[in-house]
Parts: structure tokens; C-alpha cells; sequence
């Protein structure tokens, strides 16, 4: 297990100071993240999800602690893989080019560029790290059909895409570089169920291709999608839960796993009882 | 994709956003333009030529007020840079996120503005150099000015400073959105969206009553001003000014409350989406009653100089009349001018249907120390470098006499003992009347003179426009003619030409110009006259001339600051009300959300639009009415009076600029609301 380590967080502490009063939002937190999982991050509102996961992908510092990516870094000044890349003190235009290299991110808002078309939001990322235009284009084209968003509406502005559409995009946008983990904060928080579903689906099968995933979200629909559960409570991981695979919709009367389904949503809910969820 | 082309697609995307900062920085170009070649212009080229110290000082004043209008610019275009740079800060939060660094999101923005700044320049040089021709033409018409020798006309040394200052100005620009760029964080990408609106509640009853006392004591202060304004002291003047500031910024902070208590007691208050843009409009003036204050007294500056510029010109038009009574008057020292000129060629009689040759005496008895003699210390204070013990002029009553006759005005009398004293210099005439109340005495081949006025007789000698002379003694013939001291300093020549249309005075003007010409110059810049005699020479066309150029000046000037004020007022207003706009697109998709239809939103957003623009200059009208008054009261001492006129064109150009920035607003507004 261990050498399937991602991503580690350690003694992370996030502390907001709002004039005088402070606020301990993370409290000597510790996580380790594997390869290849789609990690879920629960918790109540406010329990500070989102700023665990902008300390985790190099978006905010963290006031204390640090967070290690064992992964490959071609850049000089990091150390080797068996000590991983520090983060936490990273420059801002460091860690900008480490979230180039290395994270991907989709958020509530989808946080299009009004100005640009589908395929350039998605090309002005990918050129960032790759500068072969033609690869580049080709990549993009065959992920946005990929997630159903077909020639004739690549050159549109995202004001002219449906809001199902748009996050797509952004999903795409955000897996363009091939990132060692692809952030997620309530990606279909915004979305209406059928919307959800498709995002939702987009993700999984990004996961099983292999991409590691983090994501936080509110809703179980999208929370059993993960086959590792984190709760997030009073500054901590109060507890986590393992699923397993994802086994398809456990509602779905044509699912061959709908049994092994039902039984990930039933352990699911039991353990968010158990966190007073 | 570069950064070049990332910012040409920004600007191509976000049109909309950038008009009001194109619009401004054309304009300011433009204006920038025109009024620094105003030195190059037709007319206004001959009126600097002139030499006139007057217009001298002008043309440098125009040059203060033009770096002044430079700084007024600049803070205009970082302000309106601000505005563009919070519509795009969600886009470089977006660069950042994707891990572009800093630096390159600067280069994007660096690039966004250069090319703004290069093509509005273009824009704004060419509107500027039509604009100049335009407006020279304007202005000869304005002030009758022959045309026919006009030319079209490109100011290289206008184009240059214009191009410099704005470069400078793209400069400073350029360093506030680096550090923008510099100071931004990541996480205010996501921390903007979710930012609430701050909602100030301020407590109705003190609104109300700050908004009654305010609005009581801003009456009290303008009609203060406006009624007692030139009796006031500089003390009572300024506290009167200080109560109109304050009061202004007062009546703005608590109008919201005011404004929202009156409207919740009205019925119709709930009616359609009344309730809607009062809410907006309130929130609005709640986190800016500075910018209105400040707006709404920038108007009213700028009023105010419009109206007064424009009438000023009609005042001097008039003027002119008077100081130009008849066709050349001149001075010559040590030979006789009839024979001087009669020397050269020209002789008097060729040219003159009547003249007249009076003789100027000097006296060592009677120096220019002398005539201020009781207060000579004082005065000595205020000339460090005069010559007191120089000789003063003096004439006999009878020659002084002609020159009042010909000139239309009322004759001097004298009695045996008494002396008059003749000037229209302004600094000296505060001693020499100080002198005279003391009943200064002349002493002159032992017989001793007294004042025969209490003051100083405020005429002119010579016609020369706007320069004006030490003085002149005027005595009793007798005293000059038996009194053994006197000798002739110099005479004086008045005439009147043969042709009497102006066409025909220039002709005449330059028969004789060709030949003494070189002498007067000479003497306008202090040097040796080339023939060795000295001439002091003005004719009525030249005077006139300098007079208009003065006064087209004026009117530059005046334009100039108004027109620059009304650009800030209005660019800054629709600055503010775009960017609010910006800020209220979720409270719009609302009133779509509970039903308001097109046209309603439409009209909500117009309402909305208009009252800012409306509000700061109802205040600026309410107050220049008062203010006008006082300037109306202080210039109709000197003769002035009507400033109807120039208050009918300045509210036409008022409505250009301020209406056309309105409209390009409200679109922008709907283009954002949408
Ligand atoms: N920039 C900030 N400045 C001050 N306080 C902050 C800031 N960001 C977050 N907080 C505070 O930290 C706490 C956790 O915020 P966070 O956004 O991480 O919660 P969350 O778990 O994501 O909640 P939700 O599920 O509602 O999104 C909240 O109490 C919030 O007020
Ligand atoms: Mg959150």
C-alpha cells in the first residue's frame, strides 16, 4: 500500500485570522492519498473540505504542516521520489507551475474563460505544458468527444453551452495535462440529476482508466462514486471508510453488480450515520 | 497561443467592457491634442507671435493647466484600468489555477494595454487633429477673425507631448496592474463568487435628519455665496466654500436613507420593480456618497467655468470698443515723429486724415519716487529692482486735454497749484493713490503742486492692448511753459488713417510697419533700435488683435477645464455604474427568476442608470445657479454682465459628452445584465 502513495499531508494546520478573532479551521491533519483512487471528502459545512483540498493541490498554502507529492519532477531544487516534493513552501510561481504538471481541477463553477471557445479553454491549458499544437488539438477533440460534446459546439462560448455542457468542458479542461491527481470541489453541486449523472459517469471512468481522483461533494450519489470515503470533522479525519470499486448504480434493475451495489450504498450510508452525517 | 493573441481575443471578446475605457482614452487623447496645438493655430499662432507679455503669461498658464489636465487623465485611466482589471480578474484567477505563472499573466495584461493604448492614441490623434481644425474655425468665427488665410494644419510638437504624456500615463498604468497581478491570490478567485453583499443599514431617522440639516445648510452656504460672495473676506469666502464641501458629501452619505424612508411611506413604492432599483440605487450611493460629492462638485466647477469662460469672451468683445478710439498712437523719442516718419518716407500727411503731435516733459523735479513719496518704503518692497529716481512724464493740461477729446473721454481741470496723476498700472496705482489721499506735494520751480482728485485718473495714453504704463503727471500749462526745469523727453504722434475699414487699416498698418517696424520690435524686446531712434507704436488693429487672442485664450482655457471635468465626471459615473452592474448580474437573474419581463428589467436598469448620472448633476445645476450669481456680481465690476449665452452653450456641450457616456453606459449595462 504504501508505495502506492500519492499525496501526504502531514501535521497540516490552516489557521483564517479575521480582525482579531481566529480560526483554527485544520488542525494537525494527516492524510495520505493513493495512486489511482477516486478519493471522496465529506464532512459538514464549513468542516473546511474546501480548504483541505486547495492546501492539498498547491492552490493555498497551509499556515502549518506539510503536503508531499511522491511523484516525478523533472525540475532541479526538489528532492528525489523516496522523499517526494514539498509543497507547503513552495514560491507561488513555483507551485503554479507545479499545479500545471501535476493537478487538475473542476469546481462547482465551472470557471470557463467567458472570452475563449470550448476547445481554446481546453487548448489554453494543454498548451501551458505542451507546446506540439497539433497533438494538442487532437487530444482535446477526441476527450471533448469523449465526453459527448461533439464538433459543432467546440467553437462555441461557454455562455452559448448548457450548464452540463460548460462543466464538461471544464472536466476536460481540467484532465488535458494528464494530472497525477484531479481536484474536485462539489463538481456537480450546480448541475441538475441527469447532468450529475454524466459528469458523475465522466469521472468514473476517468478513475478506472486510472486517473487518481480526489473530490469533495455532499450528496451520496456522487460520494459512491469513490471507493475510499474521508470524513472531515472538528479540524480532522474523524474516521474513513473503504468501498471498494465502484459497482454501477445499485438502483439500476440491468446492472450485473447491482447486489454488490447495494451493499457499497448500504455500507456508505451506515458509515455517514455513524459520522452524525 | 502567446500572450498577444490571448489579449487580442480578451479585448475582442469583452468589447463591451472596453468601450468606456476607449471612449475616455480617445477623448482624453483628443482634447490632450487639440489643446496643446492651440499654440500652433491659425489665429492663435499670430496672438503668440505677438509678444505680448499678456499672452506670453497665457500660453504658459496653458501649459500649467495642461500638465495639471495630464495628472487629471492619468488618475482617470488608473481608475478606469481598475474597473477593466475587476472584470478580468476572474480570468487570470483562471490562468493562475492552470499554472500559469504571474509573469505571464502580466505579459497578457501588459499586452491587453498596449494595444488599447495604441489604438485609442491613433483614434484619439487623428479626432484631435480634425478636431483642431474644427475648432479653429469655430473660434475665428466666433470672434470674427478673417479665415481666408487658414490652413490645415498638423501640430508635430502637440502630437509628440500628447504621444509622451500618454505614454507615461500607459506606463503608470502599466506598473498598478503588475502589482495587481503581483498581489493577487489564488483563492480569491473562489472567494469572490461566494462574497455577499455587504448590506449597510444605516439608522433612517439619522439619514433624515442629516439629509434635512445638510440640504438647509448647503442652501444657506450657496445662497451665501451667491448673494454676499463679493463682500465676503478671503476668511468668510472659504469657510462659506468649506460649508458647501462638506455639506455636498453629507447630503450624498445620508440621501439613501432618506431616500428609501420616503419611498417605503409612499404607496406606489411596491409597484413593478420600483422597490428593486430604489434598493440597488440606495446600496449604490451607501458605498460611494463620496465619489458623487466629489462628482457633483466637479460639475459644478465645470459649469460654472463654461458659462463665465463664454461670457467673458462677449465682455472683452465689448471692451474692445473702448480701447481702441482711434487708429495709431505712437511715441518717439529724441526727433519729432512727423519728421521721423516724413525721414523714412512715409510722411503723415499721406496716410492720415487727422493727427495731432503733443510734446512729454521730464523734469528732474519730478521723479517716480517722487509721485509715491509717502509710501515709498512699502512700494520699494513691491518693485525691488525699480528705478525711483528715474524722471516721470509729464504733460500740460492742455495737450493731456486733446487726447481726452480724441479719445471721447471727459477733460481734466486744474487749478494753478494742482497736479493729476494719469495710469493704468495696476500695482503701482495702490501707491500712487495712497500718495495722493496723503496730499502729496510736487515741488516744481519753487512753487509747490497738490492733488486737484482724490485718486488716480485710471486712463490710458498709449493704445497697447493690455501693457500699461508707470504713470504721467499732468500740470498746469503755465507750471511747464514758465517753470525753467522742463525739457521735451518725447512726443507723442495721434492719428487717424485716411481708409477707415479694417481691411484697409492693415494695408496702412503695414505701409508703415515696413518702415519702422524693425524700430518697434526693437523696442518691444528692450533692445538698440536698429535707425537709433526709439518708438513705442500701437495701432488699433494690432490692439484688437492681442485683445482677441487674449480672450480666444480664455475661452481655450476655460473650454478646455470644463470639458475635461465634465469627461472625468462622466467617464468616472459610468466607470462605477458598469462595474456595480457587474456586481449585481445574480440580482438581475433573479428578477428573471420571479417573473420580470424584458421590458420591465430593461426599464429597472435604465431607471437605475439614469439616477446616477442624473443625481450628482442636479446638485452641481442647484449649485452653480448660486455660484454663477457670484461670479456674475464680481465680473459686472468690471463691466460684465450677461452670462446667458455661455450658459446655453455650455449646457449643449454638457450634453454631449454627459449624454453620450450615459447611453454608452446603459448599453454596456444591458450587454453585462443580460
Ligand atoms: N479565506 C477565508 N478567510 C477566512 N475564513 C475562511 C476562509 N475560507 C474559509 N474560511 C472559513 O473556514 C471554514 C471552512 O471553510 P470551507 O470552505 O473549507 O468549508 P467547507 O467544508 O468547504 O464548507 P461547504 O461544504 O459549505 O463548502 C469556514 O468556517 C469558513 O468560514
Ligand atoms: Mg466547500
Amino acid at each position: 500500500m504504501k508505495d502506492n502513495v500519492i499525496l501526504k499531508a502531514k501535521d497540516l494546520s490552516k489557521t483564517f485570522s479575521n480582525e482579531s478573532v481566529q480560526q483554527h479551521v485544520l488542525k494537525n491533519l494527516n492524510l495520505e492519498v493513493y495512486r489511482g483512487d477516486f478519493t471522496v471528502v465529506m464532512g459538514n459545512s464549513g468542516s473546511g473540505k474546501s480548504t483541505l483540498l486547495y492546501a492539498l493541490s498547491g492552490m493555498d498554502r497551509p499556515s502549518l504542516g506539510t503536503i508531499s507529492y511522491y511523484v516525478d519532477d523533472k525540475r532541479k531544487g526538489t528532492e528525489n521520489k523516496e522523499d517526494g516534493i514539498e509543497i507547503s513552501k513552495f514560491s507561488n510561481d513555483r507551485l503554479a507551475l507545479f499545479r500545471r504538471d501535476h493537478a487538475g481541477f473542476v469546481f462547482q463553477q465551472n470557471y470557463l474563460n467567458d472570452s475563449m471557445s470550448a476547445l481554446d479553454n481546453v487548448m489554453v491549458s494543454g498548451l501551458l505544458k505542451n507546446k506540439d499544437r497539433r497533438q494538442l488539438a487532437e487530444k482535446a477533440k477526441e476527450l471533448l468527444e469523449k465526453v459527448e460534446i461533439s464538433e459543432k459546439d467546440w467553437k462555441k462560448f461557454p455562455a452559448q453551452l448548457s450548464g452540463g455542457m460548460q462543466q464538461r468542458v471544464a472536466v476536460v479542461r481540467g484532465v488535458i495535462n494528464d494530472p497525477e491527481v484531479l481536484f474536485a470541489d462539489e463538481p456537480t453541486g450546480a448541475l441538475n440529476s441527469q447532468n450529475t449523472t454524466n459528469v458523475l459517469d465522466i469521472l468514473s471512468s476517468l478513475n478506472s482508466e486510472g486517473q487518481s481522483i480526489v473530490m469533495v461533494t455532499h450528496t451520496i450519489k456522487a460520494a459512491e462514486r469513490g471507493n475510499r470515503i474521508i470524513y472531515l470533522a472538528d479540524g480532522v479525519i474523524s474516521d474513513e471508510c473503504d468501498l471498494g470499486e465502484y459497482a454501477g448504480d445499485y438502483k439500476d434493475d440491468k446492472n450485473p453488480d447491482k447486489k454488490k451495489a447495494e451493499e457499497r450504498h448500504r455500507k456508505l450510508k451506515d458509515f455517514l450515520q455513524d459520522m452524525g452525517w | 497561443m502567446n500572450s498577444f493573441k490571448l489579449a487580442l481575443k480578451n479585448i475582442r471578446k469583452s468589447w463591451s467592457d472596453y468601450t468606456v475605457y476607449f471612449l475616455t482614452l480617445i477623448i482624453g487623447v483628443a482634447i490632450f491634442y487639440m489643446f496643446n496645438s492651440t499654440g500652433t493655430q491659425g489665429i492663435m499662432e499670430d496672438v503668440s507671435k505677438s509678444g505680448n507679455d499678456k499672452v506670453k503669461m497665457l500660453i504658459t498658464a496653458i501649459e500649467v493647466v495642461s500638465v495639471a489636465v495630464a495628472l487629471v487623465l492619468g488618475l482617470l485611466m488608473i481608475y478606469a484600468n481598475n474597473f477593466l482589471i475587476k472584470r478580468r480578474k476572474k480570468e487570470f484567477g483562471i490562468y493562475l489555477l492552470l499554472g500559469m505563472n504571474k509573469k505571464k499573466v502580466s505579459k497578457i495584461l501588459v499586452c491587453e494595454t498596449c494595444i488599447v493604448g495604441a489604438v485609442s492614441m491613433l483614434i484619439g490623434l487623428l479626432l484631435g487633429i480634425f478636431g483642431s481644425q474644427f475648432l479653429s474655425i469655430i473660434v475665428a468665427k466666433m470672434f470674427a477673425v478673417d479665415v481666408t488665410s487658414y490652413t490645415f494644419a498638423i501640430s508635430k510638437k502637440a502630437a509628440v507631448v500628447t504621444v509622451i504624456s500618454f505614454l507615461v500615463i500607459f506606463f503608470v498604468v502599466l506598473l498598478f496592474n503588475t502589482g495587481t497581478i503581483r498581489r493577487y491570490k489564488l483563492i480569491d478567485l473562489i472567494n469572490a463568487e461566494k462574497k455577499g453583499e455587504k448590506q449597510i443599514i444605516k439608522n433612517t431617522k439619522v439619514s433624515i435628519a442629516l439629509f434635512i440639516i445638510s440640504a438647509v445648510l448647503l442652501v444657506i452656504a450657496y445662497a451665501g455665496i451667491g448673494i454676499f460672495g463679493n463682500r465676503m473676506r478671503g476668511r468668510e469666502f472659504a469657510f462659506a466654500a468649506g460649508v458647501v464641501v462638506i455639506g455636498t458629501f453629507v447630503l450624498f452619505w445620508s440621501f439613501a436613507g432618506f431616500f428609501q424612508t420616503v419611498l417605503s411611506k409612499n404607496k406606489g413604492y411596491k409597484k413593478g420593480l420600483t422597490s428593486f432599483v430604489v434598493r440597488q440605487f440606495s446600496g449604490n450611493m451607501n458605498t460611494s456618497a463620496f465619489s458623487f460629492a466629489l462628482i457633483s462638485l466637479l460639475l459644478m466647477a465645470a459649469i460654472c467655468s463654461f458659462s463665465s469662460g463664454f461670457s467673458f469672451r462677449t465682455y472683452l468683445n465689448k471692451r474692445l470698443g473702448n480701447a481702441t478710439p482711434v487708429d495709431l498712437t505712437m511715441r518717439v523719442w529724441s526727433v519729432k515723429p512727423t519728421e521721423y516718419l516724413a525721414s523714412k518716407g512715409i510722411a503723415v500727411e499721406g496716410w492720415a486724415k487727422e493727427y495731432m503731435e503733443l510734446p512729454v516733459y521730464e523734469s528732474s523735479e519730478i521723479t517716480i519716487g517722487d509721485t509715491v513719496a509717502p509710501v515709498i518704503e512699502e512700494a520699494k518692497q513691491t518693485f525691488m529692482h525699480a528705478r525711483w529716481d528715474s524722471t516721470e512724464n509729464v504733460m500740460r493740461l492742455s495737450d493731456y486735454n486733446k487726447i481726452e477729446r480724441a479719445f471721447g473721454r471727459e477733460e481734466l481741470k486744474l487749478k494753478d497749484d494742482q497736479y493729476a496723476v494719469v495710469s493704468d498700472f495696476d500695482l503701482l496705482n495702490k501707491f500712487q493713490i495712497a500718495a495722493i489721499k496723503q496730499g502729496n506735494k510736487f515741488t516744481v520751480g519753487g512753487k509747490e503742486y497738490g492733488p486737484a482728485y482724490s485718486s488716480v485718473n485710471y486712463e490710458y495714453i498709449l493704445m497697447s492692448g493690455l501693457t500699461a504704463s508707470m504713470g504721467t503727471i499732468v500740470l498746469p500749462d503755465a507750471a511747464i511753459d514758465e517753470g525753467g526745469s522742463f525739457r521735451v523727453d518725447s512726443y507723442l504722434l495721434i492719428a487717424d488713417y485716411k481708409v477707415s475699414d479694417k481691411q484697409g487699416r492693415y494695408e496702412t498698418d503695414a505701409l508703415i510697419m515696413d518702415k519702422v517696424g524693425a524700430s518697434v520690435e526693437a523696442g518691444n524686446n528692450g533692445e538698440d533700435s536698429p535707425d537709433g531712434i526709439n518708438i513705442q507704436l500701437s495701432t488699433k488693429n494690432q490692439v484688437e488683435d492681442s485683445s482677441i487672442g487674449i480672450s480666444v485664450i480664455v475661452v481655450f482655457l476655460v473650454l478646455y477645464i470644463g470639458i475635461v471635468f465634465v469627461v472625468a465626471c462622466a467617464a468616472i459615473i459610468a466607470l462605477k455604474v458598469l462595474s456595480d452592474s457587474i456586481d449585481s448580474v445574480r440580482k438581475f437573474r433573479i428578477l428573471t427568476r420571479i417573473g420580470a419581463g424584458e421590458d420591465m428589467r430593461r426599464k429597472a436598469l435604465f431607471v437605475q442608470v439614469l439616477m446616477n448620472f442624473l443625481l450628482p448633476l442636479i446638485v452641481a445645476f442647484f449649485g452653480s445657479i448660486f455660484v454663477l450669481g457670484f461670479i456674475k456680481d464680481m465680473l459686472s465690476t468690471v463691466g460684465m454682465v450677461s452670462l446667458g449665452p455661455g450658459m446655453v452653450i455650455s449646457a449643449l456641450l454638457m450634453l454631449l459628452i454627459y449624454g453620450g457616456y450615459f447611453l454608452t453606459t446603459y448599453e454596456g449595462c444591458r450587454k453585462i445584465v443580460k
